[in-house]
């Protein structure tokens, strides 16, 4: 349970990071480049919230 | 001794003067076989009259009919020289960009002669176009010289007025095709969210996973159409029209069977906004290859399909809005942070789409 709520607190880091840094790059960003970072911040910004949603609501 | 110093100067004086020679020969003007006439019929250009070492301005003409943003040639002519030197630039009273466009290797518009006498070189051509752009109606083109003789003819002579082509198609310009590109790029990213997040709610339902998955595949080929917009890729069939481009992808239409919320919408739009998209694809690419070739019939009705299809894909991306939402309204007890947070993408590309004109 500790291990749990340890990675969902730690899964806003690289879901801001990949948000950020696609916020900055947003003018030259490749497709895939784009894709990734995208992909990086649904994951971890669901996993956040899905960890958060489990703990509080259920 | 006296003897040998005296030929080592007369050897000095025939090299300097060969090499005078040469230098001079390289650039004679005007060229061997080259012809200008005298003098101007008058009016147009402009007999300078200058005396040695005078500044001035002549050849002075109007450019009638050149609008504010036209595109305005004109051929710079020496019609007759004289003894001294000319240095002469073309000039603008209404514009900006004076260029000069000639072809350096012909003589005709070689544009600087320097022979070093003071009697035929300077800052001129034979024949030579100058482009510049208007920001005045009417404007006034003139030569500003200096002239260190008796004066020489130039005439200015307008070749043509051309008004730039943006404006007949406002699709393929500016701020339109900046938000283009920012929209491919959010819905490239939204292709991945859409794909990340769809992953970690699988686990709660994979029915929903099925949904974020077609979510985000069509936010690929979303990114692809808008990037369509942003670039105009060469279609020479520019005067085809481009309803055969009409169909849609059904690659996820197998997700309709696991949607029970939306009652199929989720999908039909899907297909819906693919089929719009293949068609302003096609469209865009053939009504700006038309306008590049100056087809403006083709590129009016490759044009008018292309707003069509835009304007139902904008449609279509708005029953994709509503259906993602109803089918997150219709799952209380799941975290569906991943499509409420992100409905401002769809919802932002049918405004754009709608706008478009």
């Amino acid at each position: 349970m500790t291990t749990q709520i340890l990675f969902t607190m730690l899964a806003p880091i690289p879901a801001v990071v990949a948000i950020v840094s696609f916020i900055r790059r947003r003018e030259s960003i490749s497709t895939s480049d784009a894709f990734w970072a995208g992909w990086v911040a649904g994951f971890f910004t669901l996993w956040f919230f899905y960890g958060v949603w489990e703990w509080l609501v259920k | 001794m006296a003897r040998k110093i005296f030929l080592f100067a007369i050897m000095i004086v025939n090299l300097l003067m060969l090499d005078r020679a040469a230098w001079a020969q390289d650039d004679y003007f005007p060229p061997p076989g080259i012809f200008i006439p005298c003098c101007s019929p008058g009016g147009t250009g402009g007999y300078t009259g200058a005396t040695y070492g005078e500044n001035g301005q002549s050849a002075w003409r109007q450019v009638w009919g050149a609008a504010p943003g036209d595109v305005v040639t004109f051929r710079f002519v020496l019609r007759a020289r004289s003894a001294g030197s000319l240095h002469a630039w073309p000039q603008t009273t209404g514009g900006d960009g004076m260029t000069y466009i000639g072809d350096p290797n012909n003589p005709y518009e070689k544009w600087y002669w320097n022979t070093g006498q003071r009697s035929s070189g300077g800052t001129f051509c034979i024949d030579c176009p100058w482009q510049f752009t208007a920001n005045y109606w009417n404007p006034w083109i003139y030569v500003e010289y200096w002239d260190s003789g008796d004066g020489w003819d130039v005439d200015l002579n307008i070749v043509n007025i051309q008004t730039p082509q943006k404006s007949w198609l406002a699709l393929f310009t500016d701020p339109d095709k900046n938000t283009a590109g920012g929209l491919s790029n959010a819905f490239s990213a939204m292709e991945g969210f859409w794909m990340g997040s769809g992953s970690v709610l699988a686990g709660s339902d994979w029915k929903l996973g099925a949904i974020l998955g077609a979510a985000s595949w069509v936010a690929g080929k979303l990114a692809g159409y808008y990037d369509k917009i942003h670039n105009d890729p060469w279609d020479g069939d520019f005067c085809s029209d481009s309803w055969g481009s009409y169909y849609g992808d059904t690659s996820v239409s197998w997700v309709r069977d696991y949607d029970p919320w939306s009652g199929g919408w989720f999908i039909t739009s899907i297909e819906q906004m693919t089929a719009a998209g293949n068609m302003a694809s096609t469209a865009i690419d053939r009504a700006a290859s038309a306008a590049a070739m100056g087809e403006i019939d083709c590129g009016f009705a490759r044009r008018d399909e292309a707003m069509w299809a835009l304007h139902e894909m904008g449609a279509w991306m708005g029953y994709f809005q509503w259906s993602l939402q109803t089918i997150a309204d219709q799952n209380p007890d799941i975290d569906m942070s991943a499509i409420y947070g992100t409905l401002w993408l769809p919802d932002w590309g049918k405004s754009f789409l709608g706008g478009l004109q």
